[in-house]
């Protein structure tokens, strides 16, 4: 109990911690924030007025903060250019964001499971080989790179998948299975990276676990290498290698951004550096108030887990 | 933690070591012992030679070239590479072999830059959190783990937004947002070393804080520290790279790798080059940074030397 109660707590000074990061780049900016905020030709000053009053720039800063963060709420924060509430901008984006992530990472793990068994079990086989390489690969090739060279492929060459969009034109929003051959190459991108760091964990993980004493036994009482990987080892070398998660989620939240706006998906990512470029500043604030909730919620949720299905991992 | 970063602390023990040995015994080597150590760690020499090449080539740009990057010729506009055009030409006819060495200039001046400031960072905030404990390393570690959990282009795009995107601006926002990782190796290694008895006599001696941390401590996370450096070149190198992709980051007609691919994106159609030859420049510049930073690892630690990962 005390372990989840602490666990859950951890998570609110992080929040806060976030906000206030944000909150204080925000206004280190030299200058007038709202010059800075808004391009003076393009904004009437009642505009600026409504900002000073949307961030409360004229309060102490303790003030501004705290009006910052209400405003988000109650959605009195809102687009320069659109009006929209910011909240309600982030929402719309949302899902495409998380769908396409999720989905990444949940196909590089499933890759990675048989790919790290095959590699543990033959060190050095060409299976290991290729999860050794496709993870050095993964590391130095930008996911736009790897992206732009899908697209030649599949879309200009072959013309096998759409290369932009989320849906046929005309339609707006996901259209059901109609979006799927449009979500073919992004999801792609997002799981190369973690399949191959995946693969190289589960490999490492499953090397020190075939040490163990209990796989030992369990090859003395004459099971098979295949029930002896699949019943004893891969479940215990999975722990760990699915804690990778709580790192992997930042970076894959973070790599949407550059995938987004490659295959024209009307992400968050997407959402925010066309805002950043407009200089909307409130939908950027937004976003990454957003992002990073949810990377701290999602890792919440993540060690959660791992502590009821490894009690181990409570007492510390 | 990184992956990356993880499996380099796994490690860091013997490195401590092998920074007194380096410092004690590299008199007795000869030459050639040394190139055959070097013959040893393929990865390091094959990651090093590139690196060498390609920072001579950005370098000595001016005196490579038959053209200047900003000249424009519609003669060659979308030209396949040719004994003229090496590499070929851009959209507005422009030398892409030209652009590429000038954009080498600025992306590998912004890797390098913007990695020692987060060296720089990452050592100080360790080093503090690590060495004095209590609330100073509550508050530094939190600091750490609210960076670090802000997804980075996230952090990224507010920063730029907010600052500009000027050159040195890019530098410093690259540099102050990705130190976290760096920090906690050298806390950690800082919380193993200051336990030893080297670190206690000093103390016992009246050794001041800073001297003992300065003169006692630091040298032994030398190797660990220009290890990760180096693949901190390689992931700056990408973040700068995305950053310009984006719109977000160094402007034209300044040529960098990320915004040659970003302004070849549109036509790549019909000159794959455009996208093509930037892009596999970043993917082999990475990769020999990231080799050179696992090979002097290994180099570097006598227990992984020979063994093959």
């Amino acid at each position: 109990m005390k372990y989840w109660l602490g666990r859950i707590l951890e998570t609110i000074p992080l929040l806060i911690g976030v906000s206030l990061l944000t909150f204080a780049i925000f206004r280190m900016a030299p200058g007038d924030p709202v010059a800075l905020v808004i391009d003076p030709t393009m904004v009437s000053e009642e505009d600026r007025q409504a900002v000073r009053e949307a961030l409360g720039l004229d309060e102490p800063l303790p003030v501004q903060y705290v009006s910052m963060m209400t405003g988000l709420f109650t959605g009195e924060l809102r687009s320069f250019k659109s009006k929209q509430p910011t909240t309600e901008i982030v929402m719309d984006a949302l899902p495409v964001t998380i769908i396409v992530g999720g989905a990444g990472l949940l196909i590089g793990l499933i890759v990675a499971l048989p790919l790290g068994t095959l590699a543990a079990r033959r060190p050095g086989g060409w299976v290991d080989r290729l999860v050794s390489l496709s993870m050095t690969a993964s590391l130095a090739i930008p996911s736009f790179v790897l992206g732009l060279v899908l697209i030649l492929l599949f879309t200009e060459r072959w013309g096998m998948l759409p290369g932009s969009g989320i849906a046929p034109i005309g339609t707006i929003g996901f259209a059901g299975l109609e979006s799927l051959p449009y979500l073919i190459m992004p999801v792609a991108v997002v799981a190369f990276s973690p399949a191959s760091i995946f693969a190289r964990y589960l490999r490492d993980a499953l090397g020190s676990v075939l040490q163990d004493d209990y796989v030992r036994t369990a090859r003395a009482k004459g099971l098979s290498e295949t029930v002896v990987f699949s019943r004893h080892a891969v479940r215990n070398a999975l722990l760990p290698v699915v804690s990778l998660l709580n790192s992997l989620i930042p970076i894959t939240l973070g790599g949407s951004v550059v995938i987004e706006m490659l295959f024209g998906l009307p992400g968050l990512g997407r959402v925010t550096t066309q805002a950043a470029l407009t200089r909307d500043y409130p939908v950027v604030i937004t976003a990454v108030l957003f992002v990073a909730a949810i990377a701290v919620i999602t890792n919440l949720v993540i060690d959660l887990v791992y502590g009821w299905v490894d009690p181990r991992v409570r007492v510390e | 933690m990184s992956p990356l970063q993880s499996a380099s602390s796994s490690i860091a023990p013997s490195l401590a070591y092998r920074a007194l040995d380096v410092s004690t015994g590299s008199r007795q080597r000869t030459p050639l012992r040394f190139l055959r150590r070097l013959a040893a760690h393929p990865r390091m020499t094959v990651g090093a030679t590139i690196i060498i090449v390609v920072s001579a080539l950005a370098l000595f740009a001016p005196w490579i070239v038959e053209r200047p990057p900003d000249i424009q010729n519609v003669t060659y506009r979308l030209a396949p590479p040719s004994s003229e055009y090496w590499l070929g030409g851009d959209s507005y006819g422009r030398d892409i072999f030209s652009r590429l060495l000038y954009a080498g200039r600025v992306s590998l001046s912004v890797g390098l830059l913007s990695m020692i400031l987060t060296v720089v960072i990452g050592v100080l905030v360790g080093a503090l959190a690590g060495y004095y404990g209590g609330w100073i390393d509550r508050i530094l570690m939190r600091l750490t783990e609210i960076v670090l959990v802000i997804p980075t282009f996230f952090l990224l795009i507010l920063t730029v937004a907010t600052f500009g995107r000027s050159i040195p601006l890019l530098i410093l926002i690259i540099g102050v947002t990705s130190w976290p990782i760096n920090a906690r190796v050298v806390r950690g290694e800082i919380m193993r070393l200051r336990k030893y008895d080297f670190v206690v006599a000093s103390r016992v001696v009246g050794g001041k804080d800073s001297w003992i941390v300065v003169r006692h401590l630091l040298p032994h996370l030398i190797p660990i520290v220009i290890a990760s450096a180096t693949i901190r070149v390689a992931n700056n190198i990408l973040i700068e790279s995305g950053l310009s992709f984006l719109g977000l980051g160094v402007q034209p007609p300044t040529p960098t790798w990320g915004n040659m691919i970003a302004e070849g994106t549109s036509l790549m159609r019909q000159a794959w080059w455009l996208v093509g030859i930037p892009g596999a420049t970043i993917f082999v510049v990475v990769l020999a940074f990231n080799l050179f930073g696992e090979g002097l690892r290994d180099f570097l630690d006598p227990r992984t030397r020979g063994r093959t990962r």
